[in-house]
């Protein structure tokens, strides 16, 4: 009672997918005897098209679905919807053929519909990219079906499913746009032949007049299908395309031939007639008879499918004669045109071998210019799924292995025809994504390979610390003085102002043990000295005899050597008037322990104090006016009262500038007076 | 005398390693005796180990009035290479190895600047000349192989990376630059060895993702490149360089919203970045946004890049 409830909701609510046990459609199963009737009878009718010879799945639908509403927990009648759907529009069989798995009986049900069932939901998975759960519906099929051939089907497909995974994940730089409705019809649209030097496409369509929509196409030549018919349409760019019509020159042609390829100059179309090929020549706007071509190149098997190469040296053909790889191959033979319209073949048909054709079917076949690549479709082991378009390039002793183009111009749907345009970055291909539904799609690979830029870094030297630098370069080492060496120095005594000579007394002091090294005068017209002096010492020297030169801030510094050397050297005395203010350069300060305090170095400032001190000794009527910082003025002064200078010989004058050197002003004694006085 | 003293005492101090006070004496020293001309290099001494590369100069050009020697060339040299003055540093390092011939670190840093100016095949001669002279110094191998990677030689550069190996040098950069090239030259399995030693001797050195991304790249693994860019982004998320070549590996993956991502992140950073306007161009391409591809290629191109002839085509008006 709660079961009928429910299929009672399902009914009215007219939900579509089944969740549940399997309901059989007997009569005590249904408490509305009514609708139980409406089911049978639809049920009946529908099988009548779904078991016929020729099915007519989609009229069937129209009966399963009645009963389905009326009984959704039938696992047979759920298959059934799937296996119409599934040859009709396969992205809408899953829910059903999913239902269809969740209520098979195992004990009840035909194992062999169980595996198809589950072999069609395996291969919706697959369509989806839904590789494991397509792996598992495999697996599932292969358990319910132990025959040889569908084993084999299965692992090859379990195969490329393990393979997809892979390929998926890794896309080609391609894109796949469906041309526009004007051209892609309800019905099957296929095989676009580029003529007018590639402005225009020559496709097959099914379109009008179609009493069945089974499709013709890899094995359209078998199939007694009536009404194909060609269509031409011109390509004014990649996304705009002229309008649709019949190609009248191609409208002489039975019913069933299918023109497979037009010569690239328009002189010639292939034709494929009850399985064996037909060239016929094409004079304007009209076509001749077509002419069977002989054998080999037609056999008692059949041919299915034949294009010229640009060049027009060969035809090559698609036959599954005795002798091949296995299945459909590819083959091709030579020949020769000949009072313009009659072709001559070459004896042998070659079998462009194995690396082209394999155990399982080649077929359609088109060329760049040049022969430069060949473009298939196979339904081999490494192809994503269904027929696969697959590329071989030529070398000097026949066709490379052939690549697969890749997902997604590929998928695990039927790619067919492919006819590639002279650049082969770009191409038209036919692809059935339902069992009767083909398209024409237009592909653009668009040439990213290794194109994009990856970046690196900028590579940084290693570089050396200044350790490492200095290890290189030393510093120079300590001074070693021999006083054995006497050095001879030369020169004059000049005014620093008029550089005229000076004639003055001097004495020469070593400066480290302040004992007189010389003693001279200089000449009064050339103001000119030479002195030999012990080398590696400094030397002070002390005026006297002119009053105009009191003091010399000269250190004569002698470098030691090893070498008796001479050295000259000209030496600048400033006049000692009341106005001069002589900066004492070489009096030494330096930073004391508080801020700001600066400290006179006694040591580094020894040589000018030993001057002064010497000059003011020397001199009874000299004094100093100390000028300066008051701080650095005053340590001076002391520093000179502490070497014995009379604190009356000195005097200050403070200058408010912290930085400024100390200054001397030399007065004689009488001035020191009036200044004396003056204070 | 007292000059002297003066000098020689700052020369133990600097014998001491103490600078400062070595600087005190050396200038006390030409206080009394301008002319002390050891005292003027000695202090330039002093003022480069203290980087004071200005005041080092000054001394380093008081001293050459009266002398000159291949030292104190040479530490003008790395002066003025301080103070960014190459060529005039380039100068001195000539003109110290003209005065010694044996100064090979002279020669060194001639390679260094030729190096950092782009011209390699002289910078290898440089390093050449300085490992001839003293061939133990792992540096000198490892930059002569930096150049060698470079130019593209990665077998040469191969050999002088192992040498320096082999003198010691451990470092992660040397590794990571061995698996560069060993990936260059398509040797994987020493690549992904050297990245993995690398990675051990510091996990941090973010430049060894990049190589490991790029040696899956070489095999074209882009999911594990992802993965490995990824783990280097998480030591430094704004690195340039591993984001772009995470959005190139995005886009192998046909992932071109990720890869989108990673572009815009690196012309946010650097809104001049020539090779992410490319690949950005080329992923808004494969998104079907023809109109920002091509504003993106262009932008590429007025930054050096070279179009080929079918994006001009395709972005004519």
């Amino acid at each position: 009672m709660r079961k009928l409830l429910i299929i009672l909701l399902l009914s009215v609510c007219g939900s579509l997918v089944a969740v549940g046990q399997n309901m059989e459609f007997v009569k005590y199963n249904f408490y509305n005897k009514k609708a139980y009737k409406e089911a049978m009878k639809n049920l009946k009718q529908g099988d009548k098209l779904f078991y016929a010879k020729n099915p007519d799945y989609s009229q069937a639908l129209n009966y399963f679905y009645v009963a389905q509403n009326i009984n959704p927990y039938n696992a047979k009648l759920n298959y059934k919807i799937g296996k119409c759907l599934y040859y009709s529009c396969k992205d809408k069989a899953k829910p059903y053929l999913f239902a269809a798995d969740g209520l098979w009986n195992d004990l009840t049900h035909d194992s062999l519909m169980i595996s198809e069932s589950s072999f069609m939901l395996a291969d919706v998975y697959k369509s989806e990219l839904i590789f494991d759960s397509a792996v598992y519906y495999f697996r599932k099929a292969a358990s319910y079906d132990y025959t040889h051939s569908i084993n084999t089907l299965i692992d090859k497909e379990i195969r490329q499913c393990l393979n997809n995974d892979t390929i998926t994940r890794h896309p080609e730089k391609v894109f796949v746009d469906l041309l526009p409705v004007a051209i892609n019809s309800d019905d099957n649209d296929y095989l676009p032949i580029l003529i007018n030097y590639n402005r225009g496409f020559v496709f097959n369509s099914d379109r009008k007049n179609s009493a069945s929509k089974k499709s013709k196409l890899i094995n359209f030549n078998k199939n007694k299908n009536p009404v194909n018919k060609f269509y031409y349409c011109d390509i004014i760019s990649k996304n705009d395309y002229g309008t649709v019509n019949e190609y009248a020159l191609l409208g002489s042609l039975k019913d069933d031939d299918i023109v497979t390829d037009i010569s690239f100059d328009g002189k010639f179309c292939l034709i494929i007639r009850n399985g064996d090929i037909y060239v016929s020549s094409i004079n304007g706007t009209e076509l001749s008879r077509p002419k069977k071509l002989p054998q080999p190149v037609n056999s008692r098997d059949e041919e299915s499918f034949a294009c010229f190469n640009k060049n027009m040296h060969y035809i090559y053909f698609v036959s599954d004669r005795a002798g091949g790889k296995g299945g459909k191959d590819i083959y091709r033979v030579s020949f020769i045109i000949y009072k313009e319209d009659n072709f001559r073949f070459s004896d042998k048909v070659e079998n462009l071998g194995e690396n082209v054709n394999t155990e399982y079917d080649e077929i359609s076949v088109s060329l760049l210019p040049f022969d430069n690549a060949m473009y298939f479709c196979s339904n081999r082991m490494d192809a994503i799924g269904g027929f696969d378009v697959f590329v071989s390039l030529p070398d000097e002793y026949g066709w490379l292995p052939a690549k697969n183009l890749g997902y997604p111009l590929n998928t695990p749907d039927d790619e067919l025809y492919y006819y590639p345009v002279r650049d082969s970055r770009h191409g038209y291909l036919t692809r059935r994504v339902n069992y009767n539904d083909a398209n024409i799609y237009r592909a653009e690979f668009v040439d990213f390979d290794n194109k994009m830029l990856i970046k690196n870094y900028d590579d940084a030297l290693f570089d050396l610390s200044d350790e490492d630098d200095l290890k290189t370069v030393s510093y120079e080492p300590e001074l070693v003085v021999s006083e054995n060496v006497v050095v001879s120095v030369s020169g004059r005594f000049i005014d620093k102002d008029t550089h005229e000579p000076v004639g003055v007394s001097v004495r020469v002091y070593d400066l480290n043990t302040m004992r007189i090294k010389a003693s001279f005068v200089t000449h009064a017209q050339t103001g000119r000295y030479r002195i030999p002096l012990p080398s590696g010492a400094d030397y002070l020297l002390a005026l006297s005899g002119n009053d105009d030169y009191l003091f010399c801030q000269k250190i004569l510094h002698v470098e030691g050597t090893t070498t008796p050397q001479s050295y000259e050297l000209d030496i600048e005395l400033q006049k000692t008037s009341n106005e001069s203010l002589i900066n004492l350069e070489n009096l030494v300060f330096v930073p004391g322990t508080t801020e700001g305090e600066v400290v006179l170095d006694e040591e580094a400032s020894f040589p000018i104090i030993a001057l002064i001190v010497m000059m003011l000794q020397g001199n009874d009527n000299v004094s100093l006016v100390i000028v300066g910082n008051e701080s650095k003025a005053v340590q001076f002064g002391k520093q000179l009262v502490m070497n014995g200078i009379s604190t009356n010989k000195l005097s200050y004058q403070f200058v408010d500038e912290p930085d400024s050197n100390v200054s001397i002003k030399i007065l004689k004694e009488e001035i020191l007076k009036e200044n004396v006085g003056g204070e | 005398m007292l000059s002297f003293n003066m000098y020689n005492t700052g020369v133990s101090y600097l014998k001491n390693n103490n600078i400062d006070s070595a600087l005190y004496c050396f200038s006390k020293s030409l206080a009394i005796n301008p002319e002390l001309s050891k005292a003027y290099y000695n202090s330039a001494y002093c003022y480069y180990i203290l980087r004071d590369y200005d005041n080092c100069l000054r001394n380093i050009d008081m001293f050459m009035k009266n002398n000159i020697t291949a030292d104190c060339v040479y530490l003008r040299g790395r002066c003025n290479h301080h103070l960014g003055n190459l060529e005039t540093a380039l100068a001195d390092y000539y003109n110290a190895t003209i005065i010694d011939g044996n100064m090979d670190m002279a020669y060194y840093y001639c390679g260094v600047i030729n190096f950092e100016s782009g011209d390699y095949a002289k910078a290898i001669s440089n390093f050449s000349k300085a490992l001839n002279i003293n061939g133990k110094k792992y540096v000198y191998y490892y930059n002569r192989g930096c150049c060698y990677k470079r130019i593209g030689e990665y077998e040469l550069a191969i050999n002088d990376f192992i040498k320096a190996l082999s003198l010691g040098d451990n470092s992660s950069q040397l590794k990571n630059n061995l698996a560069f090239c060993y990936m260059k030259t398509r040797n994987v399995r020493n690549a992904v060895k050297n990245v993995n030693e690398a990675l051990g001797t510091d996990s941090a050195f973010v430049e060894t993702y990049n190589t490991n991304g790029l040696v899956s790249y070489l095999m074209r693994n882009m999911k594990q490149m992802v993965i490995q860019l990824t783990d280097g982004l998480a030591h430094r998320p704004n690195d340039i360089v591993l984001l772009n070549n995470r959005g190139v590996a995005y886009f192998e993956l046909g992932n071109y919203e990720s890869a989108l991502a990673d572009f815009d992140k690196v012309l946010r950073l650097n809104p001049d970045d020539a090779e992410a306007y490319f690949n950005r161009g080329n992923t808004k391409m494969m998104l079907r946004d023809v109109y920002g591809a091509c504003s993106d290629w262009h932008q590429a191109q007025s930054r050096g890049i070279e179009l080929q002839e079918w994006i001009i085509e395709e972005c004519e008006p």
